[in-house]
């Protein structure tokens, strides 16, 4: 069990959430830049929701 | 000890089709979860497992025994519920030796089990009381008790947690687990908290509308979900969804937000590529950044040009919430 962030950040319409450690800070507003290892994303086909 | 088969399994109530042709094998020994959302089908699997909902279509065997159509009594199984459903006239004792009194089990043995049951779930000190006397945790307590003095092979287990406060449900979460590791028995647990599923299952089957949508080890489905519902209905927060391009060997990503978050990295956009094709989901569970002066906000380090490692999204963020985990 511990404390995190929940944290919800915009960009062009379109919002992203993350779950952030409580050390690092994050203030509403505040300019981010949002990482994402493309080796563990998944890929879905539209429509059907299967995984490609 | 046994093993559960379960084949082309179908439940109707009338019209209304809860469990589809369900196949699920599920090993002697293994913790299984059932998650699903609410109503997705998960206590009438349940039940048709434990013999008090009738079945459709469709076989199943515990081992190499057909129990299709076999007395729930007969089949070898201690069920624990949501609802405690304990005798409230009765002392914890004589809740838990119920129904082996009405098995007509000798004294001595039932005492001998009821001892072990009370020594394993620490509720010795309760056996005196009556249930309004107990917390809610030492009610599930007793209502697990129940279960196991039953020489069952294969427990059942229906959101046995849900009316317990955070607290609590982490405690008996944790109880449950070493059960499993002291018994040895198959488990087949319900729930509808992915918590629970993530942290006490050997394997989860995912369900929806009375289809099992994926069934493998609790790191797989968290990181491979096989399909959009399953990767959005886990995590907390859920997979981030953007729509976006599909390249052969997902060698780049393209479109809309995502194309001017790549090219805001300096990135040639791949929208220009002839080998684009159709619209398609990208989901990430996303780890967030807060600019540095290594890595100023919207500039990504340079990136191989065959693949691309990562996606660098500028943002600015919106709303910020203290959460608790476990
Ligand atoms: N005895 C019943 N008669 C008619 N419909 C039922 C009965 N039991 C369950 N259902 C329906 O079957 C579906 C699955 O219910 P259930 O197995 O309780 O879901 P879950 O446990 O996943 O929340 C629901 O739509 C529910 O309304
Ligand atoms: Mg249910």
């Amino acid at each position: 069990m511990g404390s995190d962030i929940l944290a919800w950040s915009d960009f062009e319409g379109i919002t992203l959430s993350h779950r952030l450690s409580q050390e690092e800070h994050c203030e509403t507003g505040e300019p981010v830049s949002v990482t994402a290892d493309v080796a563990k994303a998944s890929f879905f086909e539209d429509g059907t929701g299967a995984r490609l | 000890m046994s093993s559960v088969a379960i084949e082309n399994l179908d439940i109707r109530y009338g019209n209304v089709h809860v469990v589809k042709s369900l196949d699920l094998q599920i090993k002697d020994g293994e913790f299984l979860v059932l998650l699903g959302p609410s109503g997705c089908g998960k206590s009438t699997l349940l039940n048709a497992i434990g013999g008090l909902t009738d079945v459709s279509g469709g076989t199943l065997h515990f081992n190499d025994r057909d129990v299709t159509w076999t007395d729930p009594k007969d089949r070898g199984i201690g069920m624990v519920f949501q609802s405690y459903a304990l005798y409230p006239t009765m002392t914890v004792e004589r809740n838990m030796s119920f129904g082996l009194r009405i098995a007509g089990v000798p004294r001595p043995e039932i005492e001998k089990k009821v001892k072990w049951a009370s020594e394993l779930l620490q509720i010795t000190q309760l056996l005196d009381r009556k249930p309004s006397a107990l917390s809610g945790g030492q009610r599930q307590r007793v209502a697990i008790g129940r279960a196991l003095v039953r020489d069952a092979d294969i427990f059942l287990f229906d959101e046995p947690l849900s009316n317990l406060d955070a607290k609590l449900r982490a405690e008996l979460r944790l109880e449950i687990k070493k059960l499993h590791k002291a018994l040895g028995s198959t488990m087949i647990y319900v729930t509808h908290d992915q918590i629970e599923a993530l942290t006490l299952a050997d394997r989860i089957a995912v369900m929806k509308d009375g289809i099992i949508q994926q069934l493998d080890t609790p790191l797989n489905v968290y990181n491979k979900p096989a399909n959009e519902f399953v990767g959005t209905f886990l995590g907390s927060p859920a997979m981030n969804k953007i729509a976006g391009a599909f390249l052969p060997k997902m060698t780049a990503l393209s479109s809309g937000p995502v194309r001017s978050a790549l090219m805001s990295t300096g990135i040639r956009s791949p929208e220009r590529s002839k080998t684009a094709r159709r619209q398609r989901l990208v989901c990430v569970r996303s780890i967030c950044t807060l600019p540095t002066p290594e890595m100023p906000h919207g500039r990504g380090r340079s990136l191989s040009s065959s693949r691309w490692e990562a996606i660098f999204w500028p943002g600015r963020i919106s709303r910020a919430l203290p959460s608790r985990t476990g």
